[in-house]
């Protein structure tokens, strides 16, 4: 009996696993419970531990179980699946269809999502840098939506060569010492400078430049971004 | 026309991303760039294959390149036309922002 406990506890973690797996999934049936799964102490353990920790999803655990149905479940690798295991499963053949793979190299939405924030805090992070030297009209764009290859502009004014020079310098430090990113782009100052972090890029202009390229007025349609220190007021010397 | 290609040494022939001295052979009427004058510009596109690591083959219509300044700044201030991705990694994203459709 001593024996049996002891296999259970094991049976019960992997079948909470088993359970993170599916919600992960978003397939898990609303009727059947991690108590339910866990509850049998009969539970076809075995299964479970043969499964490597994240890679075996739910979906081959279905194609095994397709498999074992091919081949008259009873002398299959899977012996002692439950009744309620294989309503599941069969409910879930009901509502999904066949085993449907996706593509293994896509992110999924919230990873998505966190690289936009991330890129945004970065962006936020160099505009401010771009107003410590005292560049013009700056502007953070959300081109995203717009353009695949990048997510964020800044665009911004410089009033003289050596300012777009001291600009630069300033962010691809800041880049360089907090984010470990290298940029790539122009080497010397220019009338228009690029710098291109990936998913973030940087226009800065002299005055003339920004009037003649007009970058705002081609990524209209793009998003602002509001920067926190714009509503302050100048400062007075 | 093109007349050299920068950055090489007898090389016959210009590909995406090279950069080329060219004299212009015809003009607009009444813009900056005048004929037979002496310019630098980027091949945009070209008739030839282009061929990507992952297999996939891009062919345009028409061959195009982008005038330039000494900087790497364009002359004008758009793009027409479709551009190929691999310019942002030769350093021309300036170009590649300007244009309205990027492959």
């Amino acid at each position: 009996m001593a024996v049996l406990v002891t296999l259970s506890l094991p049976a019960a973690g992997a079948g909470n696993r088993f359970y993170d797996d599916l919600q992960k999934l978003g397939r898990l049936q609303p009727q059947t419970s991690p108590a339910t799964i866990s509850s049998h102490k009969w539970l076809p353990c075995k299964c479970f531990w043969q499964l490597p920790r994240s890679k075996r999803t739910t979906m081959e655990l279905l194609r095994l179980r397709c498999l074992a149905q091919g081949k008259e479940a009873e002398d299959s690798f899977i012996p002692n699946v439950s009744e309620d295991t294989d309503d599941m499963f069969d409910d879930l053949f009901d509502k999904y269809g066949k085993v449907v793979y996706s593509r293994k190299d896509k992110k999924p939405p919230s990873a998505e999502l966190d690289d936009d924030a991330e890129s945004l805090s970065f962006a936020v992070e160099l505009a401010k840098v771009a107003n410590e030297v005292k560049a013009g009209d700056i502007k953070v764009l959300f081109v995203k939506p717009l353009v695949y290859w990048t997510r964020f502009f800044i665009i911004a004014t410089a009033f003289s060569r050596p300012q777009i020079d001291a600009i630069r310098s300033k962010m691809r430090d800041l880049a360089e010492k907090k984010y470990g990113k290298i940029p790539n782009g122009d080497a010397k100052p220019n009338s228009w400078t690029l710098l291109d972090f990936g998913d973030v890029v940087i226009h800065i202009f002299l005055p003339p430049q920004r009037a003649f390229y007009n970058l705002e007025e081609f990524y209209g349609n793009a998003t602002p971004v509001e920067l926190p220190f714009e509503n302050q007021p100048p400062m007075r010397g | 026309m093109c007349i050299r290609i920068i950055g090489a040494s007898n090389r016959r022939y210009a590909h995406i991303g090279d950069v080329i001295v060219a004299v212009i052979k015809e003009a607009v009427p009444n813009t900056p760039l005048e004929r037979s004058e002496v310019i630098r510009a980027v091949i945009v596109r070209t008739c030839k294959e282009l061929k990507r690591d992952n297999g996939m083959i891009i062919r345009y219509d028409d061959n195009a390149a982008v005038v330039i300044d000494q900087e790497g700044n364009p002359k004008g201030t758009r793009i027409f036309g479709a551009i190929p991705r691999e310019l942002r990694q030769l350093n021309f994203t300036k170009i590649v922002s300007l244009a309205p459709e990027v492959l």
